[in-house]
């Protein structure tokens, strides 16, 4: 099993060398030189030159991307054009932020979405399925910031019972949370749906109802747990996704999370802050992707034999070597 | 010659499974007057009228004379909410074509050839998957600089690599086929079985994908400009629409609620029309 983690990580290292390789072409074509950003409008020339040296800016494309990865193998993101602070220092402070909207957004949609989703699937077509599946629909057809605007409307100007922006109260989190949890719940429940049904036509729940097990009990132990694997991979993604800031939301919210610090380092040409925020972020959901297929292990004791007789092969083969 | 009864009666089979879902014909109509109110639209209202301001007509309420009625700078809602359905769907649909040509391209060669060419071009798509589409749409779009264009460009970037794994997909399903290997020994060149042959008839869950990107796109315009980052005013563009509106909600809900429901109706019909297809389209219904 550790064998298997390590070499997951290690298969994360050649994607996340790609990344960077793509973000930092695409911020090395953008318009509009560092140095001046830094220095403002009325910097002289040759200040503005001694900077672009400070900063590396004068060297190959090629040695300031080395140099870059260089940093980022020890930890180092470098700094922030705009506050100078270490980029490493501003993801982690603005991280408790976004994991905390992307924790409860994951969670509210799951626990709706789960009981949802085998509700209208053990009641195919009835009206309760109807309602389901065109509540679904409606989620994803609307924009996540569009729902968040109407719940400011709704919740915090009309009946005034949450705050429409800061972070400052727990109260500030439910808003966000739950635009969240409309954007990622619509696919929650289709999942859990479509492999409901694909397990209740399977035999061994025909079998088991001929055994003469109760309704409830074969619905929650062997139909649940056989249609949990792939709902759980889609929770699983959704949350590595959110962990990385949601853009849309936070601007709606106006909270300073990880997406808003995007944002504006993407505005403001703040080549170091993002850089780091989107390695962290595809760091960030890879390593939920990997618990995510780790947790397969416990809820599918097929994954886990697989898993054993992976590590024990492994083994023979390093014994051989 | 010969090969078109059988060409259309494979429409045909496709069709009468498709009216069977009222949902999909629900879909498909609201579609249909969609495309064809924002192709009509100049023919009555000249663009004009949908970017000029007129300070004495602000904040009026919905009328005979407005049916949604007017806006911050005093220009007509409805005008504008036609021109916005204009620019969704044309770079919607500009952008997935983009990116459907590209993807192709890509997944076809990956699927067809194999081997090494598969292994780098795949493992390159799956870097650009591993980044959050949007973000990757924003960075671009950071690059380029704002304006319609670029963001066309940036959304058909960050979606090439899903139509390249679809198409791939859905050729290493077609490739082993004995017809493929028949055109092959009659020495076909490779580029001719792929448009001729392999494409057709894996064409399938292709139509279904795009049909769903082009949603997802317009959902992405509207966010991107939303956020500032994607088209500005004053154009009449749904998501910029919702920004502008944003700070006076509680007073004029309307502002809101009209630009949103556009969004969520569009993208909800196209989605109606993807599910539609790919039920219609799914061999394993097929008898």
């Amino acid at each position: 099993m550790i064998r298997y983690i390590g070499q997951r990580l290690l298969m994360m290292i050649p994607v996340i060398l790609g990344i960077s390789l793509i973000i930092f072409s695409i911020m090395d074509l953008t318009k509009g030189d560092p140095a001046r950003l830094i220095l403002g409008e009325g910097a002289t020339l040759e200040a503005i030159e001694a900077k672009r040296e400070e900063l590396g800016l004068n060297d190959h494309f090629i040695v300031r991307y080395v140099k870059y990865i260089a940093g980022v193998a020890v930890g180092d993101f470098g700094r922030s054009y705009r506050t100078d602070a270490p980029v490493s220092e501003e993801i982690f402070s603005r991280f408790p932020t976004t994991f905390y909207i992307a924790f409860l957004g994951i969670l509210f949609a799951t626990l709706f979405a789960i009981p949802a989703g085998v509700i209208s699937a053990v009641r195919q077509y009835s009206a309760i399925d109807v309602i389901t599946t065109v509540v679904a629909m409606l989620l994803t057809s609307m924009p996540g910031f569009f729902v968040g605007m109407l719940l400011i409307l709704v919740f915090a100007l009309m009946l005034r019972i949450f705050p429409a922006t800061g972070i400052s109260t727990w109260k500030h989190f439910i808003l966000p949370s739950l635009s969240v949890a409309s954007v990622t719940m619509a696919n929650f429940i289709r999942m859990t749906r479509s492999t409901m049904l694909e397990v209740i036509r399977q035999d061994y729940i025909r079998t088991a109802r001929a055994k003469g097990a109760s309704v409830r009990r074969v619905i929650f132990t062997h139909c649940l747990r056989n249609s949990l694997l792939p709902v759980v991979t889609v929770i699983g993604i959704n949350f590595g996704v959110q962990l990385g800031g949601t853009i849309m939301i936070e601007a709606v919210f106006a909270i300073p999370g990880l997406g808003t610090y995007m944002i504006n380092a993407i505005r403001q040409k703040d080549i170091p802050a993002v850089m780091g925020s989107v390695i962290f972020a595809a760091i960030v959901a890879g390593i939920v992707n990997l618990a995510v297929d780790i947790m397969y292990a416990y809820i599918d004791p097929r994954v886990k034999s697989h898993y054993e007789r992976f590590t024990k092969r492994g083994r023979r083969d390093a014994g051989k070597a | 010659m010969r090969e078109k009864p059988r060409k259309r009666s494979q429409f045909q089979m496709t069709w009468r499974r498709y009216k069977k879902s009222k949902l999909a014909i629900l879909g498909l109509a609201a579609v249909a007057v969609l495309f064809f109110s924002a192709l009509i639209i100049p023919l009555f209202k000249d663009y004009d009228t949908a970017v000029e301001q007129d300070f004495s007509s602000r904040y009026q309420p919905l009328s005979a004379e407005h049916i949604f009625g007017t806006d911050q700078f005093g220009r007509d809602i409805f005008i504008r909410m036609m021109f916005g359905a204009r620019i969704s769907l044309l770079v919607g649909i500009a952008t997935v074509s983009a990116s459907l040509l590209s993807g192709s391209c890509i997944g076809a060669v990956a699927g067809y050839y194999g081997g090494r060419i598969d292994e780098v071009l795949m493992r390159i798509m799956d870097v650009f998957l591993a980044i959050p589409n949007t973000l990757l749409a924003i960075s671009i779009v950071a690059a380029l600089g704002q304006g319609i264009t670029n963001l066309l460009i940036a959304l058909a970037i960050s979606q090439v690599p899903s139509f390249a794994r679809v198409v791939r997909a859905s050729i290493l399903t077609v490739k082993e086929q004995d017809y493929i290997e028949a055109a092959r020994a009659l020495g076909t060149p490779s580029a001719r079985i792929i448009a001729r042959h392999i494409l057709p008839n894996a064409i399938g869950p292709i139509i279904v994908q795009t049909t769903l990107n082009v949603a997802r796109t317009i959902l992405n315009i509207s966010s991107l400009s939303f956020v500032g980052l994607g088209i500005s005013p004053p154009t009449p563009e749904w998501g910029s629409m919702l920004a502008d509106a944003k700070p006076q909600m509680l007073q004029y809900p309307h502002l809101i609620l009209i630009p949103g429901a556009a969004i969520a109706i569009t993208v909800m019909a196209i989605n109606l029309v993807g599910d539609g297809l790919r039920d219609a389209l799914d061999p394993r219904l097929r008898n």
